[in-house]
């Protein structure tokens, strides 16, 4: 769905933008008492007023959405003992530490798919591959660590990486959670839900400062 | 935008304001003119002094009737009264050899004065004003203006208003004090 089309769904997005005349007027009526303000200097003062709080949000740093609580690998861990650490915990990511507790690697549910044979890399084509009964293609990487499997270097963030960043990070890089690491030590971790969940409550600006 | 299209407008009215905004305007309105008028009547009569100026009449539209207005703030009605007053009899006493000059430099001083202190209040314009082009009682005052009407009508005012626009739910009053 696209919505460069004019009409399109994005003129009907709740936005200070769309608000109209009439929506103010009706507020206006609502509140008592006279407000000696015009609807156009309401729209401009909320407008203005949207972008900084959009700005302000989009600029909350990693430390304040970040999950503090991580579970990690070891780089020597074996791959069935971190599939049910995985399974355990219900989180289809997790980072690897070293032995230095330096963050070096991410373990996705993508990256098993993809050092398994026969299941074109994706959970459909894994069921389908089982299915067929030519073996459980997890049994193809079932000898391997950690390191063997994960994905590195690991995309990390800082505490002070602000939450749009992040954002543009995740939707380039394709992945759903980014280590929070401090002196290359495990801080915290940011998924695409913590992302979420700090945008969703409105519908943020994502231009560029001053941008109209 | 073009020059000539600014004077097109960009926006609607505001809505008019209920019947009881309407009555309570006119209640605060009538009580705040009554209290600086009756003082001037009955207890500054003998005297020289005047407790009642023109510009309180546009006080009373901001105070009784657009009371969420920054305008019509307790800062603003005092501060804007005194200030305009003072800046009023300066340009009298300065200037006043010629009145058209004493005038126009009055008003425009004390907008500006106004602005920078955070007070405006659009009557404190007609306050400069009068004492520019007041009567002879009203220059004989002097400085004395500054104090007495404009400082103490514009408090009294203010009283009425801290009274009156806390009674029906619908109001409160001021915004802010400072």
């Amino acid at each position: 769905m696209t919505d460069n089309s004019s009409g399109g769904p994005s003129d009907r997005r709740l936005d200070p933008r769309n608000l109209s005349d009439e929506d103010i007027l009706q507020a206006m009526k609502q509140i008592s008492g006279f407000l000696d303000i015009t609807p156009g200097d309401f729209k401009e003062i909320y407008g203005v007023a949207y972008s900084h709080a959009s700005r302000r949000l989009l600029s909350t740093p990693a430390n304040e959405i970040m999950t503090r609580k991580v579970h990690f690998v070891r780089e020597d861990q074996p791959v069935l003992d971190i599939a049910d650490l995985m399974a355990r915990a219900e989180v289809a990511g997790i980072p690897v530490l070293s032995p230095e507790d330096h963050v070096v690697g991410v373990i996705s549910e993508k990256d098993f798919m993809r050092r398994m044979s026969g299941t074109d890399q994706t959970f459909m084509g894994l069921v389908a591959s089982c299915m067929s009964s030519r073996g459980c293609p997890a049994l193809t990487i079932k000898g391997q660590t950690a390191a063997d499997i994960m994905s590195a270097p690991p995309v990390t963030v800082n505490p002070d990486t602000p939450i749009r960043e992040i954002f543009f990070l995740m939707r380039e890089k394709q992945i759903n959670r980014v280590p929070v690491t401090e002196d290359n030590r495990l801080a915290g971790l940011v998924s695409r839900d913590d992302v979420l969940g700090t945008l969703a409550s409105f519908p943020v600006d994502f231009s560029p400062e001053g941008e109209k | 935008m073009a020059y000539w299209q600014k004077m097109r407008g960009t926006t609607t009215s505001p809505p008019r304001v209920s019947l009881s905004e309407v009555l309570w305007s006119w209640i605060g309105a009538f009580l705040g003119i009554a209290a600086v008028a009756w003082i001037h009547a009955r207890m500054l009569a003998q005297s020289d002094l005047v407790m009642i100026i023109g510009s309180f009449g546009a006080s009373a539209v901001l105070i009784y009737g657009a009371i969420r207005s920054p305008l019509a703030q307790p800062r603003n009605l005092v501060g804007g009264h005194v200030i305009s007053a003072v800046i009023g009899v300066a340009c009298f006493q300065i200037l006043g050899a010629s009145i058209w000059l004493a005038a126009a430099v009055a008003v425009a001083t004390a907008i500006a004065v106004m602005h920078l202190t955070k007070t405006l209040h659009p009557p404190g314009g007609a306050t400069a004003l009068i004492a520019v082009i007041g009567s002879e009682s009203i220059h004989g005052l002097g400085y004395l203006y500054a104090l007495i009407p404009a400082g103490t009508g514009a408090v009294i005012m203010l009283v009425v208003a801290l009274l009156v626009n806390n009674i029906p739910h619908s109001r409160h009053y001021p915004e802010f004090w400072i």
